[in-house]
């Protein structure tokens, strides 16, 4: 598959979003709504559950699933409202030492005016600065596309890890192609120059496990959630410091 | 066109070896021969964006000699420079005894950066040159706002801003510390990264940057004095790809604040960026959460962190170091945001009111603390570091 193929593969039509893996990985999730600032932003959800028994709180960026659906996510393209949910339940899931597990799956965050009034650089700069620095275990999976900032803003954590045919980018393809070339026709080249494929980023360390997908099936699921219930009782036993300072020589390395 | 730059660039300077600089024609544009910039002339000299003075094919009036208007930096917009309506400065230029006779030639030519045509011809001696510093002088310039004609010695008087209309020009990362501090050590000089994607052509434009430059890349760290205050410093480049950040600017970033962590200083950054650098994919995105967690740790520490965002703050570096600062000063004027306006545009369709993203709007909305002057800067940041300073106020 060609790294095209991938970035097209990621925005596919019925493909799972957040709330998809919620469903089958967490169980008894209850949704936690707003900022306490502004709104809700339901380009973000988040909220507590448990997985294989064990107290997390979940944020996952949502895309929506069919036209109406999708409308009322924002197509996955969050305000800063949605940011400053994020960073409130994760200092609430800190102050109990509950690990906090992110599902990403967005072409980035939203540009508007509203946006821009209320802050939106802002937001996502103290939603990283925050998340890199939260004094319990995180995890971030990228299910979809991980769109520049507005994906990273979710993406401060302990480990990134990435399904197959997701991607993580600093810009979208057609953006490079249109502003470095001035030809949007060129958006499989820069796919190709951007390395935005699960492999490419393997191999840069910017995520540390590629999860396959398996058609997205029950196995799919069930594998995942294990996975995250490993390693989530792995560093459940790491003191906060030093979650901490592996997490700051984490980004430091690059 | 190479063959012709190599002789310029030979032993003999001069004003006739300087002069075969030459122009070409694109249209009804003429083209800098040493910096691509493109301008129009109805005179047989023209003068190059980049300072140089050119000489038009079929020359009637040899004896003429025009000065650059535009600002070096029009090279970082890769070329495609604003052009510049030469019968105004003509106008202003022919027969001006006092601004031909303060043109010196051999100073002139012997500070001239090298394009990427000589450098590739004569890679050692235009690397060296380009080391020794500098843009050259320039006697006038053109107000990219007002059009108005500004003897540079003003605009220098004046920190950069028209003294005709107001409007702030962009000023490069040495001269905004220097503007500001009374000392300064630079710190980190000889970081610098490649191509770390093997990006399809960015290799060149780096090796063009760095010679028109001299600089490495594009944020300037260190730590001096501002108002007998010690503090860390970085400050950020627009020539350099209009400031975006890539590894070396993230790199050094970091440093900076490390520095001042160890050393127990305050850290004082000059923001100017469009973004991340997406010749660099990832690893620029990366950046993002690096010097995040730079900031963070020196928040940490209990030292203070001033951010100057200038214009314009935009893009990835809004998002990270731009908006975690204690204080956060934006200048006059400047272009701060998220999206840039023209993004924005596009995704809403429909045309933003005016100062949309300016200053003033930041300040409105609750996310500066503070407009500065740029002329007032200096002084505005002493008084802040003053505050927070134990030694100051014991
Ligand atoms: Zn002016």
């Amino acid at each position: 598959m060609s790294a095209y193929d991938i970035v097209l593969k990621s925005r596919e039509k019925g493909r799972p979003t957040a709330v998809k893996y919620i469903e089958n990985i967490v169980e008894g999730f209850i949704e936690l709504h707003g900022d306490r600032r502004f709104a809700d932003d339901k380009a973000i959800i988040g909220g507590i559950g448990r997985i294989g028994g064990m107290p997390v709180t979940v944020i996952g960026i949502e895309k929506g699933e069919d036209t109406a659906d999708k409308i009322a996510h924002n197509f996955g393209c969050a305000h800063p409202e949605g940011y400053r949910k994020a960073v409130r339940l994760m200092k609430e899931a800190e102050k109990f030492r509950r690990p906090v597990l992110c599902f990403v799956d967005t072409s980035g965050a939203y540009c508007g005016i509203g946006a821009e009034e209320r802050g939106q650089s802002e937001a996502i700069a103290m939603s990283i600065l925050d998340m890199i620095r939260l004094k319990t275990p995180t995890l971030s999976v990228i299910i979809g596309e991980g769109g520049s900032g507005g994906a990273l803003g979710l993406c401060a954590a302990d480990e990134v890890w990435i399904t197959e045919t997701s991607t993580y980018s600093v810009i979208s393809p057609e953006g490079c192609a249109s502003i470095l070339w001035k030809d949007s026709g060129r958006v499989a080249d820069a796919s190709e120059c951007l390395k935005l494929t699960a492999g490419d980023l393997i191999s840069l360390g910017a995520v540390e496990k590629v999860v396959p997908e398996e058609g997205f099936g029950e196995a799919f699921y069930a594998k995942l959630k294990e996975d995250i219930a490993v390693f989530f009782r792995k560093q459940k036993d790491v003191p906060a410091e030093r979650l901490v300072e592996n997490r700051y020589r984490r980004f430091r390395k690059f | 066109m190479t063959a012709v730059l190599a002789a310029a660039n030979g032993a003999l300077f001069g004003v006739m070896s300087a002069l075969s600089y030459g122009v070409e024609r694109l249209g009804r544009r003429n083209v800098c021969g040493a910096c691509g910039g493109m301008f129009a002339a109805r005179f047989s000299f023209g003068v190059g964006f980049c300072g140089t003075v050119l000489r038009m094919r079929g020359a009637r009036f040899p004896e003429l000699y025009f000065v650059c208007l535009a600002a070096a930096g029009d090279l970082a917009r890769e070329g495609v420079g604003v052009s510049v309506s030469a019968h105004g400065l003509c106008a202003r230029t022919k027969g001006s005894e006092k601004i031909k006779l303060k043109f010196d030639f051999k100073k002139f030519f012997f500070k001239k950066p090298k394009n990427e045509l000589e450098g590739s011809e004569n890679g050692g001696e235009a690397k060296e040159q380009a080391e020794q510093g500098a843009i050259p002088e320039k006697l006038a310039e053109k107000c990219e706002k007002c059009g108005q004609i500004v003897l540079a010695d003003d605009f220098a008087a004046h920190f950069g801003v028209c003294p005709k209309c107001g409007h702030y020009r962009k000023i490069d990362a040495r001269a905004r510390i220097s503007m500001c501090f009374d000392e300064f050590n630079e710190l980190f000089a000889d970081e610098e990264s490649g191509n770390v994607l093997d990006f399809p052509g960015y290799t060149e434009k780096l090796a063009k940057l760095r010679a028109a430059t001299g600089e490495k890349d594009g944020v300037v760290s260190g730590y001096g004095k501002i108002g007998g205050i010690e503090c860390a410093v970085f400050s950020m480049d627009y020539r350099f790809m209009m400031g975006s950040m890539g590894h070396t600017v993230g790199e050094k970033i970091a440093k900076t604040f490390e520095y001042a962590i160890e050393k127990r200083l305050p850290v004082v950054g000059f923001v100017l960026s469009g973004g991340a650098r997406m010749q660099e994919g990832i690893i620029s995105l990366m950046q993002m959460a690096k010097t995040s967690a730079a900031v963070a740790k020196h928040g940490e520490a209990g030292l203070l962190y001033i951010s100057v965002l200038t214009d314009p703050t935009t893009g990835g570096v809004s998002a990270s170091f731009a908006f975690e600062a204690d204080i956060i000063i934006a200048e006059k004027g400047a272009l701060i945001g998220f999206a840039g306006p023209r993004v924005i545009e596009q995704t809403i369709r429909q045309k933003l009111p005016e100062g949309f993203q300016r200053a003033e709007f930041i300040e409105e909305k609750g996310f500066a603390d503070l407009i500065v002057e740029r002329k007032e800067m200096k002084e505005k940041l002493s008084e802040l570091l003053a505050l927070h300073c134990a030694e100051a106020n014991a």
